[in-house]
């Protein structure tokens, strides 16, 4: 009986565990610039920036335009992306042209809540973008949430590019 | 001396699998039917197709109140129906959060969740989700202009936010013009009813193939299905491998 009632409280955990809200966007903003977050910046999707972006995400990006925040050569993209029906909220960490961290802040679908661990996101680390525009790093999917990879791949594809975007706007 | 297992006559198991089988048949060609078109809905888009009949709307209890609440801007509603906000009859996206209140700036629209801040273009296109207030401020109770800032009525106060929407300040209630919920035109409301945009014909056919369309009646009817099903595959086996003795 308590082995059945183990089971039965180990499936709800995982359960509630699924859906929520991992992190608040802006703690996060706050534990990565250890409480001093500088003014948000914008960058608009519109001309070359909107085309890339729509390629990258193989679809045009739910808004005009999104924020970002940056402090010497590190910039903050806080993005969503739909995995199946619903939006994955995620922080992206760009430090240097590399990726220096990836966290799912708020996840909405009813599966693949298993991209929110560190072994999935720590594969993002130090990836790059390569001469073609391409992801450096090949990221290992997870058995029954391909889509919800797919879309953390795209966005933090994304926030590479955006951040090569914004490096030679503000001449950093 | 053991006994020798009384074996199950012929005619006792062809008659099982001819009722069987004939009493199966129906809900076998049914779930034959929807579980080859579940395995395609992807390519022949059943996940992506919406619909609109009201009839079969009825059945998941999805209802359309006789008046649906909504807020003007310039000419424009914007509403909230079954988990998507509407700007006319268009959808901008999907929201559990509902709907608080939208009003018009200088630059752009801005319409209020619960726990978010969308900009949007004259034409109801998202500029911008902003969901900073969220966590510091609690959730959003009413969203107002003051002048041509914006201005939120929180569960921790009134705030009003710079041009961007960057910082909010706390600002006493005086003088904000508070968006006012109102109703949506008739004619609006029976348009977004009948757009649906809620129940895809990939979860209707999920619902056919389990029986869940008819509650509990209908699953139990498939799970009993499911059992003759087996026994008809188990008589069937039977009958074989006596016809081969033989």
């Amino acid at each position: 009986m308590r082995k059945y009632l183990f089971f039965i409280l180990l499936m709800v955990t995982t359960i509630i565990q699924a859906r929520g809200v991992y992190q608040h966007p802006d703690a996060f903003l706050d534990d990565v610039f250890s409480g001093e977050v500088p003014k948000p910046k914008f960058v608009w999707f519109t001309g070359e920036t909107g085309k890339q972006a729509t390629s990258i995400l193989k679809h045009k990006p739910a808004s005009l335009r999104t924020r970002y925040w940056s402090k010497g050569k590190r910039s903050v993209w806080i993005l969503e992306e739909i995995g199946k029906e619903k939006f994955i909220t995620t922080g992206i960490v760009i430090n240097d042209n590399k990726i220096e961290k990836v966290k799912v802040l708020i996840f909405r679908e009813s599966r693949g809540w298993e991209i929110k661990r560190n072994e999935f996101t720590q594969q993002f680390s130090n990836a790059t973008l390569t001469s073609e525009g391409n992801l450096s790093k090949r990221i290992d999917g997870i058995s029954g949430a391909t889509l919800s990879v797919k879309a953390v791949t795209r966005l933090s594809h994304l926030a590479l590019y955006l951040h090569s975007i914004v490096v030679k706007s503000d001449g950093n | 001396m053991a006994t020798k297992p009384k074996k199950i006559p012929m005619r006792f198991l062809l008659w099982w699998h001819r009722h069987i089988g004939l009493t199966v048949a129906i809900v076998a060609i049914h779930l034959a039917i929807t579980g080859i078109l579940l395995n395609h809905t992807s390519d022949i888009g059943l996940d992506k197709a919406y619909i609109n009949n009201s009839t079969v709307l009825n059945l998941y209890d999805i209802k359309l109140p006789e008046q649906l609440p909504g807020y003007k801007i310039e000419n424009n509603w914007l509403s909230h129906w079954n988990d998507v906000i509407y700007f006319n009859d268009q959808v901008i996206a999907e929201s559990m959060q509902p709907l608080r209140g939208a009003v018009i700036t200088a630059h752009f629209y801005a319409l209020a969740t619960s726990e978010e801040i969308w900009l949007l273009t004259i034409d109801g296109e998202i500029i911008e989700k902003i969901s900073a207030p969220g966590e510091k401020l609690g959730d959003i109770v009413s969203i107002g202009t003051q002048g041509n800032n914006v201005t939120i009525n929180t569960e921790q106060g009134v705030f009003k936010a710079d041009n961007d929407l960057i910082a909010w300040q706390p600002v006493k209630a005086d003088s904000i013009n508070w968006s006012q919920q109102a109703y949506v035109p008739k004619e609006l409301t029976e348009l977004l009813f009948a757009e649906g945009h809620s129940i895809s014909w990939e979860r209707l056919l999920l619902d056919l193939h389990s029986g869940r369309i008819a509650t509990r009646a209908g699953t139990l009817l498939v799970d009993l299905a499911g059992v003759a099903l087996l026994l008809l595959a188990i008589t069937g086996f039977t009958i074989w491998l006596k016809r081969r003795k033989k």
